[in-house]
């Protein structure tokens, strides 16, 4: 009976076994009876089969790629931006600079969820990359609209006037 | 072709701020304008009690009429300021007033209640020699106008000429005296000095010559003053060398008699010529036979030839001026007296330069306590009228009185009344009434501003006792501890007395809130937008001027001052340091003896000043105000006199020892515009110097007319401009750059041009020189940063322009650090271009700020007398003909070549300005604000935002709505968060 049920858990993920008898227990006496659903063990670790695995590999990628993926889509905006300061593309370039930040930012959970996936340093990397491409491209994007201090026009109101050598004065004669 | 570039253009125009522009209701709240006439030539007052006029020709070539009541001006015409508009002789005939002008070529006559013109006739040319009425026995109906060479009448109803008579021998003979009585006939007396008079008698109604008759007078010279018509068309003339009288009626004598004057025990004073002052009370009837022999300067004789003989009414010693003045029957003579004795020259402190004033004590006669009085007497009798003496007090060291007239009237109770109208040396009107109440007084010599610097005003009582504590040395803790209690306790009583003034006016209304300003509340608002304006004018009179409301606060008179000498104002001391006074010099130089004086005195309180200036033996050409000061943080002023030797003022050992270390890097120049010649000159250490450049400029083929050089107050804010791609245009901002301007002496408009010539002051480098063919005079200037804007009239296309000069040293910095103008190895760039002014220009100037971060604006005066306030941006050679991407990127406006002028942009809307000669600007403490003064006979004062006011919130700035929205929002916060947690504590119970 109980390795029937054993039997059937072990098929599915969860099964209730209506027709036991009130007092049997599934486990052990010592643990007690669990609720409807209750299951003493992790599941999924050995239930995982061979496709899964692929689709988590490919989950990974995905998150990896994901800011590469931006990338075009990034650059269509820009292009439709203009070099122009007005509010929307001023928001544009900040969005997309602070994401690619944000990202940067919370790196390393972005590492652990990439934890099960064999190929971990390269995603990592792949992820770096991608997000290092989006901040430049804004940087440009910046810089293609004049936003980033890069001239000497830009430190002129900081240029302090000469100091004077000779001191002269006069004029016409009284 | 030209509609598309302006069609362009014009949108450009519209976006750009005009700043200059205000509100209905800001109308006065800044500004304010004063109106002058100017030194008084001519005067009438009419004979009536209730009169409330008094007209006036004055030497600055106006007509106008004044409020008697309270001097205000009723109407004023202005005419030009050139000889030509000189008015040369006034008559008052009823209501109308007749004036001649431009030397006797336009006779006008106006209508004096409204100041309309009646009429006006212009003359034939010939030296204008007098003008009369002409009157008829019933009625005055012509005006007669005596030529160097001819006698015309004129109609005065019209003006129309009813004859005009060619005098006879009239190349020898000078005809100056005119005479009518109401017979039908004109008596015109001319004169061939030391030989004898020509008198000719013309008949009105045909202009023949009836009579004419040549009278012995071997002994006279001129006629002007020494003689007179009295009585009975008698002519009366006195011989000072002989010391007698001429006498010879007109009508009848053919020879002059003699009555000598020692049987009157007359003394006459040596040197001086006798005078006879006479009066007609009505062209239609005779002279009175009664009048006044000056005989010294302060002694008159009151006279009297009646049927052949002289009789003395009344000797006056100590008099300054006589007049007489009729009403009705009664003709009286006005006497100004002197409280105390006269005394030649004074020398009181106050005169500076004693060499002046030894060559002026011969003719000054001082007042010592500066009281004097008026009285009346009647003519007949000499004798002195009861209850009629003015007695008045001009201020100390004030100036002497210089002419008298009176308004004479009967009261109810057939008494003589009257009011006196007194014009002193300094040019100051007062209008008096008895028993010495001053109804009013003008200060006219105001019309007449030389030289102008506004000097911040000191801190309040408060401020200063704060600042003092630091200024002082440490007496101790408890001592220090004390100091402070007491200055908090000042400045918390100032405070409150401030909130209470506050609270009391608000519940006024705002018209009536008048800020009462004098000398003992004068302290530095907030943002240092009210100063003191001292003003030099050529009179000789220094004024103290508070801006924002124009009320004269001080004035001071230097007597030795010469009409047509040369002034020079600087700034020594600001109020920056607190327990020192500021200090302003002033730098006098007569034009004929070239020697000069240092007057130095307090700008705040007008008061001389105790620092003893150096006396200066030679004559000086120039000053050099240094930016090193001595221990009592005095700028030192240097003095170059006409041997080139240098007088350092303040000469202490600190300022010695200190010019002694700096010697190396003084350089000064001259410039002489009579000989051509610009020099420069090094100073060395012992004080003396050398010559080290001299550029001539031949003066057969062109003179030089204006030389300036930078204000050494300029701050320049930004080193560059940014141009398209985002590199920067470096300014070439050479301070001892010097823009020299030189007219040509061929006048011909074919040949006529203009030189410019950009030099450096150190060296004498010509960094550019242009000259403008077919360009004339007269040339205005303004000298800036790094670009110059001139503006000159273009004979070949007749019309004004203006032309820009900019100059750029490129993109990269030779130096960024130092400027030397020893080593300056590439010339900078200098860009050009040039526009067309729809108008003349009287005066020019650019605006200034605190740091210079606003932009610039050029203030143009226009001959109208307003003031427009053009954008430096308009007037900049980048400005691209046609526009590029990066032209737009840099905000040019592309070219067009005419400047438009908008009435939007007169910072004086209808606040016209007659005859300006000046725009003064000063920063005030705002960066957007800048102070204007414009001066002429009019002054006007003015604060211009040029970058609107981008640090001020808007006068209409609704604090009520911010607040209460502000307040609202914190009571809905409060009253939320209470509603808030109610409902949480419900929702937990249930």
């Amino acid at each position: 009976m109980a390795a029937a049920a054993a039997l059937r858990s072990r098929r599915f993920k969860w099964s209730l076994d209506l027709g036991a008898a009130p007092g049997a227990r599934p486990r052990g006496a010592a643990e007690g009876r669990g609720p409807l659903g209750f299951a003493d063990r992790q599941l999924g670790e050995g239930g995982v089969h061979e496709s899964d695995k692929i689709l988590m590999e490919k989950r990974c990628w995905d998150v990896a790629l994901a800011p590469l993926k931006q990338i075009p889509m990034n650059l269509f905006i820009m292009y439709m931006a203009g070099n122009t300061i007005s509010i929307f593309p001023a928001m544009m370039v900040c969005m997309m600079g602070w994401r690619p930040l944000q990202a940067l930012m919370s790196l390393s959970a972005t590492l652990k969820a990439l934890e099960s996936s064999s190929r971990r340093a390269l995603q990592g990397l792949v992820f770096l990359v991608g997000n290092g491409l989006g901040l430049a491209l804004a940087l440009y994007k910046c810089q293609a609209m004049g936003l980033l201090p890069t001239r000497p026009s830009d430190w002129l109101a900081f240029v302090t006037p000469p100091q004077r050598m000779e001191f002269t004065g006069g004029g016409l004669i009284l | 072709m030209a509609a598309g570039p302006r069609a362009l253009l014009l949108p450009v125009l519209v976006l750009l701020p005009l700043a200059a522009a205000v509100y209905e209701d800001q109308v006065g709240k800044f500004d304010w304008r004063q109106q002058y006439v100017g030194k008084l030539k001519f005067a009438s007052l009419e004979a009536s009690q209730g009169s409330k006029k008094l007209v006036v020709a004055t030497e600055e070539n106006v007509v106008a009429a004044l409020n008697s009541r309270s001097g205000e001006i009723l109407w004023r015409h202005v005419d030009k300021g050139t000889p030509e508009g000189a008015v040369d002789a006034m008559l008052i005939h009823g209501q109308d007033a007749i004036t001649v002008s431009n030397a006797g070529r336009i006779l006008r006559s106006w209508e004096t209640n409204i100041g309309g013109l009646n009429w006006e006739t212009s003359l034939d040319t010939g030296s204008f020699q007098g003008a009369a009425l002409v009157g008829l026995p019933e009625a005055v109906k012509y005006v007669a106008v005596l030529k160097k060479a001819a006698l015309s009448l004129h109609y005065l109803s019209n003006g129309h000429q009813k004859w005009v008579e060619q005098l006879p021998e009239s190349e020898s003979t000078q005809y100056q005296l005119l005479y009518s009585r109401g017979t039908g006939v004109i008596h015109v007396v001319g004169i061939v000095p030391q030989s004898h008079l020509n008198v000719l008698t013309f008949n009105v109604e045909d202009g023949e010559i009836t009579k004419q008759v040549r009278v012995a007078a071997p002994w006279l010279g001129a006629l002007q003053g020494c003689c007179a018509v009295v009585g009975e068309a008698v002519l009366v003339c006195v011989d000072t060398a002989a010391r007698s009288l001429h006498v010879c009626a007109l009508d009848t004598e053919q020879d002059m008699r003699n009555i000598p004057l020692q049987s009157l025990e007359l003394e006459f004073a040596d040197d001086f010529q006798a005078r006879i002052l006479a009066t007609q009370p009505s062209v239609t009837s005779a002279s009175r036979t009664q009048f006044f022999l000056q005989l010294s300067p302060s002694h008159f004789s009151l006279l009297q030839y009646k049927q052949g003989l002289l009789s003395h009414l009344r000797d006056f010693q100590q008099a300054a001026l006589v007049s007489f003045a009729t009403t009705g029957e009664k003709t009286v003579a006005a006497v100004l007296t002197c409280r105390s004795e006269l005394k030649p020259g004074s020398s009181d402190g106050l005169h500076a330069g004693s060499t002046l004033e030894d060559a002026r004590r011969q003719d000054s006669l001082t007042c010592s306590n500066q009281t004097y009085n008026i009285n009346l007497y009647l003519v007949e009798t000499g004798q002195r009228l009861l209850d009629t003496t003015i007695t008045f007090n001009l201020e100390q060291g004030g100036a002497r009185p210089q002419q008298l007239y009176i308004q004479v009237f009967l009261k109810k109770d057939d008494s003589v009344g009257y009011r006196a109208l007194v014009q002193t040396e300094d040019h100051m009107l007062m209008f008096l009434q008895q028993p010495g109440k001053v109804v009013w007084s003008r200060e006219e010599s105001l019309a007449e501003v030389v030289s102008l610097e506004m000097v911040d005003l000191p801190l309040t009582g408060a401020q200063a006792e704060l600042e003092g504590e630091f200024g002082k040395k440490a007496d101790g803790l408890l001592g220090m501890f004390l100091k402070r209690l007491s200055s908090q306790l000042i400045l918390l009583q100032a405070w409150t007395a401030h909130l209470w003034k506050m609270f009391y006016d608000a519940r006024k209304p705002r018209s009536q809130i008048k800020n009462e300003i004098n000398i003992d509340n004068l302290a530095r608002d907030e943002f240092n937008l009210q100063k003191m304006m001292v003003m030099v004018t050529a009179s000789g009179k220094l004024f103290g001027i508070e801006s924002s409301s124009g009320t004269i606060l001080w004035k001071q008179y230097l007597r030795n001052v010469k009409p047509g000498s040369s002034f020079k104002l600087m700034v020594q001391r600001t109020t920056a340091h607190f327990p020192h006074p500021p200090q302003c010099t002033l730098l006098v130089k007569d034009k004929e003896t070239k020697m000069s004086f240092l007057y130095v005195f307090n700008p705040i309180f007008g008061k001389r000043s105790q620092v003893a200036p150096p006396v200066l033996k030679r004559p000086i050409l120039q000053t050099l105000l240094l930016p090193i000061m001595d221990q009592d943080y005095a700028k030192v002023l240097l003095l170059i006199d006409d041997e080139y030797k240098v007088t350092p003022f303040p000469a202490t050992k600190n300022v010695l020892r200190q010019l002694e270390e700096i010697a190396h890097s003084i350089y000064f120049y001259l410039v002489d515009a009579e000989q051509g010649k610009l020099s420069g000159f090094r100073l060395k250490k012992d004080l003396s110097t050398e010559e080290s450049w001299e550029v001539a400029i031949p003066t057969e083929v062109q003179r030089i007319v204006t030389v300036k050089g930078k204000r050494s107050n300029e701050h320049v804010h930004s080193q560059g401009r940014v141009m398209g791609d985002r590199s920067v245009l470096y300014k070439s901002l050479n301070p001892n750059l010097l823009a020299v301007v030189t007219e040509s002496t061929d006048t011909h408009h074919e040949r006529t041009f203009i030189g410019i010539y950009l030099m450096d002051g150190v060296t004498g480098r010509i960094i550019h020189s242009s000259v403008q063919k077919k360009a004339k005079g007269p040339v205005h200037m303004v000298h800036s940063e790094n670009w110059v804007v001139y503006q000159y009239w273009n004979t070949k296309a007749r019309r004004n322009e203006f032309t820009v000069l900019e100059l750029y040293e490129g993109t990269e910095q030779y130096n960024a650090t130092a400027f030397s103008s020893l080593d300056r190895p590439i010339l900078p760039q200098v860009l050009q271009q040039s526009y067309i002014f729809p108008s003349a220009i009287s005066a020019m100037e650019a605006t200034i700020t605190e740091r210079g971060i606003t932009s610039r604006h050029l203030l143009i005066g226009l001959p109208s007398g307003a003031i427009l306030s053009l954008p430096k941006a308009l007037l900049d050679p980048r400005r691209p003909e046609i526009p590029t991407e990066q032209s737009r990127e840099e905000n040019l406006i592309p070219y067009s070549p005419d400047v438009q002028i908008h009435a939007e942009r007169f910072i004086n809307y209808n606040q016209t300005i007659s005859r300006m000669r000046g725009i003064y600007t000063a920063p005030s403490g705002l960066e957007s604000t800048c102070l204007v003064v414009a001066y002429g006979l009019d002054i006007f004062q003015t604060r211009v935002y040029p970058s609107k006011q981008f640090d001020v919130l808007k006068d209409d700035y609704d604090y009520v709505l911010i607040s209460s929205v502000l307040f609202g929002l914190v009571f809905a916060t409060m009253i939320t968060k209470r509603l808030a947690q109610v409902k949480l504590l419900n929702r937990a119970w249930r």
